[in-house]
């Protein structure tokens, strides 16, 4: 270090670039904003588009599990009932399954009582994109579409969607969020489709889909966007058992049968297996029984949630997807964070009936940090709501 | 560039006849005796005697960009994972894999650890550095920023304004770190 008069700042002193790079290239996700306040330059790049493509090239971005979570109502332990007297409010959580870290991010100043109900989440290229749900005081459906871009750290405002729409379903593909379905202000089932261009801070309307589906769910199969079941505006809650199929390369939807239990409801609750076909996440390990949801975090690892009986705590469990159906998946236990269990975390309770009638929700995501999509049979982001059902 | 490993003597024979040994030295001077398997783990040894055909048993290597105590450290890695390999040929048993390079990485200093990424870079082991980088990585992880400065001999080149608006920015960041 005799030379102080250095004109070009390694990344690392001593270290040629290449290998500078290959070390900040593999810090996890979670001691990004640590690194970012180390210096000028590891900020720069930290923040730059290019690190997260390089990150992503050499496949050290992850997925990160991003939960809706009730954040009100004290440390109680989470047995639901609490909460759905007082009124909880709705925050983001995201869980990082490599270095097990718990995390929550701040949310925009637009929404000062937290989450709208049943907003969506879609993880896409590197951000998290909430949209739509409904204003957590008046009930109203609300159209903001707010972007959390995970390199900086900070969330920007989208255009807001072109319609009001609920319980539709999303997916995202490359730069692109892709939503349908739904229902609009008047409770009237929707065949509608739109896409979300992230770069362009654009919305383009898809072409219709061969049916309504009303609480349908979303999952994005290679190179296709899947609108799983849903009903149609005069048979509310009877959910079928097709799926409306697009094509993001033809532009074009296909009608595919059979391939959800028909009358199960979908949000939240279907899951890509690795032949890629669908699945539901109850029963999925026969210990993890109530409200079971849950997303897949790639190489084919799972995050899910549920309780072990009526009634009993939420838990929080990660495992191997297992491709022979009869295995299903092997899931383990793990810790909360401090204030990520408390606060009911879970947002629904183990008694499913009581709550049948009330606004009762929780969303989950890949929020990805990452959207690593290998192998061709993964399941996009999914979110929503879970086993609810609305009014 | 071939990939004739090694040419036609050595791999199919050697594990009947007495174990191979190729000569490798060190920046200061020192000539160790690797066995093949293990020197061949080495990228840039491998070349070496894959290229040219003139080489022999005799043949001392030189590599002056890696120091005794580096070559120590990378030699005792990549034997311990030879003998992995020889053990169990299909599958590493990846439980050991992880305790050894646990207790591995356990014994080596910061400054220890960025030598040996240097060395690995140059002897061009891709595996070793791969791995070495990532202990690197988590060396600094849950750190303080402090830390990860100290740790790299990074220069802090913040203005104290903007620091103290990055403090305020990622506040949360700055808290719950682990002890120094």
């Amino acid at each position: 270090m005799e030379n102080r008069s250095v004109e070009f700042t390694e990344l690392i002193p001593r270290l040629p670039e290449e290998l500078g790079l290959e070390c900040l290239t593999r810090l996890p996700y979670a001691a990004h904003r640590v690194a970012s306040g180390v210096c000028r330059r590891w900020r720069d790049l930290i923040r730059s588009r290019d690190f997260y493509y390089h990150r992503k090239q050499f496949r050290y971005t992850r997925k990160v599990a991003c939960l809706v979570q009730a954040v009100s109502g004290g440390s109680k332990e989470s047995d639901g009932r609490k909460l759905v007297c007082g009124s909880p409010s709705y925050g983001l959580t995201v869980f990082d399954p490599v270095g097990g870290v718990w995390d929550r991010i701040d949310l925009v100043d637009e929404y000062p009582n937290g989450l709208p109900l049943f907003c969506q989440l879609a993880g896409c290229e590197g951000k998290l994109v909430v949209m739509g749900g409904w204003d957590p005081v008046s009930y109203d459906p609300v159209t903001g579409v707010f972007v959390f871009d995970f390199a900086l750290g900070r969330w920007t405002r989208g255009k807001d969607m072109p319609a009001k729409m609920s319980f539709f379903a999303v997916g995202s593909y490359a730069d692109r969020v892709y939503v349908a379905g739904g229902h609009d202000e008047n409770k009237n089932a929707l065949r509608t489709g739109w896409v979300y261009d992230l770069t362009q801070d654009d919305w383009t309307e898809l072409p219709r889909m061969s049916r309504e589906r009303d609480e349908c769910e979303g999952a994005v199969i290679g190179e296709e966007f899947w609108v799983v079941s849903g009903y149609g505006t005069d048979n509310q809650g009877s959910f079928d058992g097709s799926a409306d199929v697009y094509n993001f390369i033809s532009g074009q939807w296909r009608r595919v049968e059979r391939v959800w239990e028909p009358g199960r409801c979908p949000r939240s609750n279907v899951v890509v297996d690795r032949d890629g076909k669908l699945t539901s996440w109850s029963g999925l390990d026969p210990s993890v029984k109530v409200g079971t949801c849950g997303l897949t975090l790639g190489d084919g690892r799972v995050f899910v949630t549920g309780s072990e009986y009526q009634g009993a705590p939420n838990g929080f469990y990660v495992g191997e997807m297992v491709i022979k159906e009869d295995e299903k998946v092997k899931l383990d236990k793990i810790q909360v964070g401090d204030g990520f269990s408390g606060n009911g975390v879970v947002v629904r309770s183990g008694d499913e009936q009581q709550h049948r009638s009330r606004r009762w929700w929780r969303g989950i995501g890949v929020g990805e940090e990452d959207t690593e999509r290998d192998g061709g049979a993964e399941l996009g982001p999914t979110s929503g709501l879970l086993g609810g059902t609305q009014g | 560039m071939s990939s004739s490993i090694a040419s036609s003597s050595s791999s199919s024979s050697s594990s009947s006849k007495k174990e191979k040994k190729i000569s490798l030295k060190t920046s200061d001077g020192e000539v160790f005796e690797v066995e093949e398997p293990v020197a061949m783990q080495l990228e840039i040894v491998r070349s070496f005697f894959a290229d040219n055909e003139d080489v022999t048993e005799q043949t001392v290597m030189p590599l002056p960009n890696v120091s005794t105590a580096a070559m120590h450290g990378i030699l005792e890695y990549c034997r311990a994972h030879e003998e992995f390999r020889r053990r169990m040929p299909e599958a590493a048993p990846e439980e050991e894999v992880r305790a050894f390079e646990a207790g591995y990485v356990d014994r080596k200093s910061n400054e220890e650890l960025k030598e040996m990424i240097l060395a690995a870079n140059y002897l061009n082991i891709s595996k070793l550095l791969d791995f070495l980088t990532g202990v690197a990585a988590k060396r600094i992880e849950n750190k303080s920023v402090e830390y990860v400065r100290a740790f790299f001999g990074v220069e802090n080149d913040f203005t104290p304004e903007e620091e103290a608006n990055l403090r305020r920015e990622y506040e949360w960041a700055f808290e719950g770190v682990d002890e120094d």
